[in-house]
């Protein structure tokens, strides 16, 4: 195997620039180098690169080398997987692999259906959320996660980082996301039906996130005076924006010239009184980060939280209404993807249903410490949430899917006429 | 493993792209209801600097400390003011800020220390004692006659009769400010340690405040000797072998050609503030000509490489004149000091919206140029808001005053009773707190503050700005101050207006023939340049940047 050091910058190039996990797609690449190898031994090696764009900034990827085989397959290599796996303190010699596929921040293969070894692709200094939220949730025996097994973390140089991660394979019926869509053919009560446990399994997790006063990096937080009114300023700056450069597209006519609405909306949603404690959050919950299993409960999954925030955004602590937010804009996605993809109409109320149960169900069980005081508080704050969401759907579906964008455009029809 | 190395990747040149904010922990918020602002408090703005796009944090003082020079008067080097919190609350203190991004520096006092350090108590015992050099004694004041005078208002000699040692000490600043002797190898030392202390603590740097007056010797003026640089260049190579990342920023206040010495060649100090640059920018806007910007700029000495200017429009001491002719002085005495208290030595203790009659489009064009000029940008706690002043408190208080948070008790910046606070909040009708806050500011889109959240963010955007090279243009109106800031990709036209009047201008931008202006705020195209002059029309102190992006924009 070539010494990893000495792949020339082009050479490097052509090996990230195409994958599903290299972030900046579509920015000039001045260079690119190899600045570490913290694993190497003969049939493999594990490079960091450092990826420098014109603008000045830099990026760290983890590419995995070896032999003749394309290298976006090496990982998947059977010797190459159980290795790290091994590395990571599981021993699986001999295990059968199974690609599970390549997310935007990361790929994960199976060993002997028994565990998954998800290698990280994106590098930044500082703790990992994901080995640092599933550590803690393990410490407080919250059931309704993956189990850690192992994992493979580097001091540096050049950066202090996590590598991989080797959690036990939760049995699962499915994703939610997909039971979700499946269910509207058949079986249309399947998701209001789950969505209160939803709701519990939430906050039993919210709770356990928040259980550990002693470690700064978990203990709740009490925000700042301002702290509503920066997250009001930052979603009505980026409501200015986002309208400013929204493409002539008459799915968008509904809502083209309620910028000044929606920021009127912004203001009064922002006077929710106090937002209750801050805590450490899933970060990035919709829909497909829960599993159902076949015992008949949910399992929380994938802890790296939003992949195109920088780490120290994704470690923040945030009011837990945010994690319901992103829950609740997942079951109007899911709702409208259904007619888009399978032409099946949700029944009447489906999308109410879902809603209502879940935050009931979340409220029956959560700590009240992270609410705020009132139910009407609650209920502004959750909206601001999702308006928030709503904009960030808009801005990405008008440019990248516009077929889609009448997805956001109908939620923001319905916040704007459902705010009292 | 440091703190800083755990958040940032190794970036040595971070500092020549980052917007610093200045503040006083004093006056920033109060977590414990006594009054004064603490590290506890600190720590719960931060999410707001975070917001505001902030870099960098540059603390003053908090050491104990006598308290006669705004904490500039050290009395211990190792440890925190007990009323700011306690050292691991400033810890926690710097390890939030850099979970959230922002690297810390503070100010460290090189040249002197309070006259109740207990290194000076020991000193003044006698000529017999471990520390009896490490301050610099005289039996005569006829010693260092050529260096001037600093605190023109307070002080008559640089030399002080101590009467319990029986001699004359020297001191730069005021006279319970004595000066250390750098010619015992021993005070250096342990200056060096204690920065040790603090870097160890995570902290990514210092302000090194009155660098220049380190060293005496005889028949000189005693200001930026060979001696004192080549002390500078020790303590950074102790930083750099042992602490990579962290930055040195001195405070010289001399001439540019002579401040330029204070980066060595590399090897002193990362940064130095450019002070002249500040009253020719108050002076060309009252002026309405670009020529005092300019002139200064022509006279900037190139700097080395991994060096960089800081810039600031005010802070926490008086607009300062020293570096202007006289006749320059008595015009901003006569312009921007009306009333005679406004003056303070040989400068004008005034924060920068009353400075600006509180005029927004003055304050925006200030801010404009500030961020267009070679350096990184300093701003002031406050200024963000449009703070005042208040003239009628003693020395530079009246720029310190309680950060106004919302229109509640005392500003939001305390629960203490009013009576209690180290200094009153302004009340005054126009830059009062119940007028003046950030609860508000964040309310209303159009507030200075969220203008200056999206100004800082367009100007990182473009890191051309700390790192390009920079070039005046020649223009066919003086009223007109016009550059251009070069990069490695960008390129950037910025264009301002001084005049309180519309003007005209016509720019020779021959050698950009063919580019598509683009207006960097809005992403407005502008007619692309032929081969005539080209003409921009401005609305009285408008400004425009643009890029000129090399290929033609896409449609």
């Amino acid at each position: 195997m070539r010494d990893p050091t000495t792949l020339s910058s082009d050479e490097l190039i052509a090996l990230i620039a195409d994958a599903r996990w290299f972030a900046a797609k579509g920015r000039t690449l001045e260079n690119a180098e190899v600045v570490g190898v913290p694993v190497e031994d003969g049939l493999f090696a594990l490079a960091i690169v450092e990826v420098r764009f014109a603008a000045g900034t830099h990026e760290h990827y983890l590419v995995a080398l070896g032999g003749e085989d394309e290298p976006a397959e090496v990982f998947e290599r059977a010797e190459v997987a159980t290795r790290i796996a091994a590395l990571a303190g599981v021993p699986a010699e001999g295990a059968r692999v199974r690609p599970l596929g390549v997310e935007q921040s990361n790929s994960s293969v199976v060993l002997d259906e028994l565990h998954v070894l998800k290698l990280y692709r994106r590098l930044e200094a500082g703790p990992n959320p994901e080995l640092e939220l599933l550590r803690a949730l393990a410490a407080r025996r919250f059931g309704n996660a993956p189990r850690l097994e192992g994992a493979l973390e580097t001091e540096g140089p050049p950066l202090e980082t996590a590598l991989a991660a080797v959690t036990a394979l939760v049995p699962s019926l499915g994703g939610g996301w997909e039971l979700t869509l499946d269910s509207f053919s058949d079986d249309p009560s399947w998701l209001p039906d789950r969505a209160w446990r939803l709701g519990e399994v939430t906050a039993a997790l919210h709770s356990a996130l928040a259980a550990n006063d002693s470690d700064s990096a978990f203990a709740p937080e009490e925000p700042s005076g301002e702290s509503l009114g920066l997250l009001a300023a930052a979603i009505d700056e980026e409501i200015a924006s986002t309208f400013a450069s929204l493409p002539e597209d008459d799915a968008l006519g509904a809502v083209a010239h309620r910028a000044e609405d929606l920021r009127d909306l912004v203001q009064e949603l922002a006077a929710a009184g106090a937002a209750g404690l801050a805590i450490r959050t899933h970060g990035d919950y919709h829909l497909g980060q829960v599993l159902w299993t076949p015992a008949g409960d949910w399992v929380v999954i994938d802890f790296e939280g939003e992949p195109a925030r920088s780490l120290p955004e994704r470690r923040r602590k945030r009011s837990p209404l945010r994690d319901l937010a992103g829950m609740t804009r997942s079951f109007a996605y899911a709702a409208d993807a259904s007619v888009l993809q399978n032409a099946v109409e949700p029944p009447e109320g489906w999308l109410e249903r879902c809603r209502g149960t879940f935050i009931d169900g979340y409220l029956s069980a959560a700590d009240e410490r992270f609410l705020p005081p009132s139910r009407s508080g609650f209920d502004r704050l959750l909206a601001l949430f999702e308006l928030e969401k709503l904009v960030y759907e808009l801005r990405y579906e008008a440019r990248n899917r516009p077929g889609w964008a009448s997805i956001p455009v109908v939620g923001l029809l319905r916040l704007l006429e459902t705010t009292p | 493993m440091s703190g800083a190395e755990h958040w940032f990747e190794t970036q040595p040149d971070w500092f020549k792209t980052a917007v610093f904010y200045e503040l006083h922990t004093r006056a920033f918020f109060d977590s414990s209801d006594d009054g004064n602002g603490d590290f506890r408090g600190l720590r719960q703005k931060l999410d707001y600097l975070q917001w505001l796009g902030i870099d960098c944090i540059w603390i003053l003082p908090f050491y104990p400390s006598p308290l006669r020079d705004g904490g500039y008067d050290i009395s211990d080097f190792l440890s925190v003011s007990p009323e700011f919190g306690t050292t691991d609350e400033f810890a926690a203190f710097v390890e939030s800020a850099h979970e959230r991004g922002m690297r810390v520096i503070t100010d460290f006092v090189m040249n002197h220390t309070s006259s109740e350090h207990p290194w000076f108590q020991e000193s003044r015992l006698g000529p017999d004692n471990p520390k009896s050099d490490w301050y610099v004694w005289s039996d005569t004041v006829h010693r260092y006659e050529d260096a001037r005078i600093i605190f023109v208002d307070s002080e008559q000699s640089n030399w002080t009769y101590d009467p319990e040692r029986g001699a004359y000490f020297w001191h730069r600043f005021y006279h319970h400010q004595p000066d250390l002797n750098y010619e015992n190898p021993e005070v250096g030392e342990a200056m060096i340690d204690a920065l040790r202390f603090w870097l160890d603590l995570g902290l990514d740097g210092f302000r090194l405040d009155a660098v220049p007056y380190l060293y005496e010797e005889e028949g000189t003026n005693c200001e930026n000797l060979p001696a004192t640089h080549a002390f500078l260049k020790r303590v950074r190579a102790a930083i750099d072998a042992e602490y990579p990342d962290r930055v040195l920023l001195a405070e010289a206040n001399q001439w540019p050609e002579d401040v330029v010495d204070y980066f060595g060649d590399g090897d002193e100090c990362h940064m130095a503030f450019h002070f002249p640059v500040m009253p020719r920018m108050f002076m060309a806007l009252r002026r309405e000509e670009a020529r005092p910007i300019v002139e200064i700029l022509d006279r900037t000495p190139p700097i080395p490489e991994h060096c960089q200017w800081g810039l600031f429009l005010r802070n926490h001491d008086e607009l300062t004149l020293e570096m202007v002719t006289d006749e320059e002085r008595d015009y901003m005495y006569a312009e921007y000091a009306m009333d005679p208290r406004m003056k303070l030595n040989l400068g004008i203790r005034r924060r920068l919206a009353p400075l600006l009659d509180g005029g927004r489009d003055e304050i925006e064009l200030m801010h404009a140029i500030l961020f267009s000029l070679p350096g990184s940008p300093v701003l002031y706690y406050g200024d963000e808001i449009g703070m005042g002043d208040n003239v009628y408190l003693g020395d530079r208080d009246g720029v310190r005053t309680p950060m106004q948070w919302t229109g509640d008790r005392n500003g939001g910046f305390s629960r203490a009773d009013f009576a209690q606070l180290y200094l009153p909040p302004l009340m005054d009708p126009v830059f009062g707190f119940q007028s003046v806050n950030v609860e508000a500011q964040l309310r209303s889109p159009t507030s200075l503050l969220r203008w200056l959240q999206r100004f800082v963010a367009l100007r990182k955007e473009h890191p051309v700005f700390g790192l390009g090279s920079y070039e005046a243009l020649g223009t066919s109106n003086p009223r007109i101050f016009a550059h251009v800031r070069r990069g490695d990709r960008d390129t950037v036209l910025c264009v301002h207006n001084l005049a309180r009047s519309a003007q005209a201008v016509e720019l020779d931008l021959s050698r950009f023939q063919g580019r598509t202006p683009i207006e960097m705020t809005g992403r407005t195209s502008f007619p692309p340049i032929g081969d005539l002059p080209y003409l921009l029309t401005f609305g009285p102190r408008g400004f425009f940047w643009f890029l000129l992006p090399e290929e033609e924009p896409d449609a």
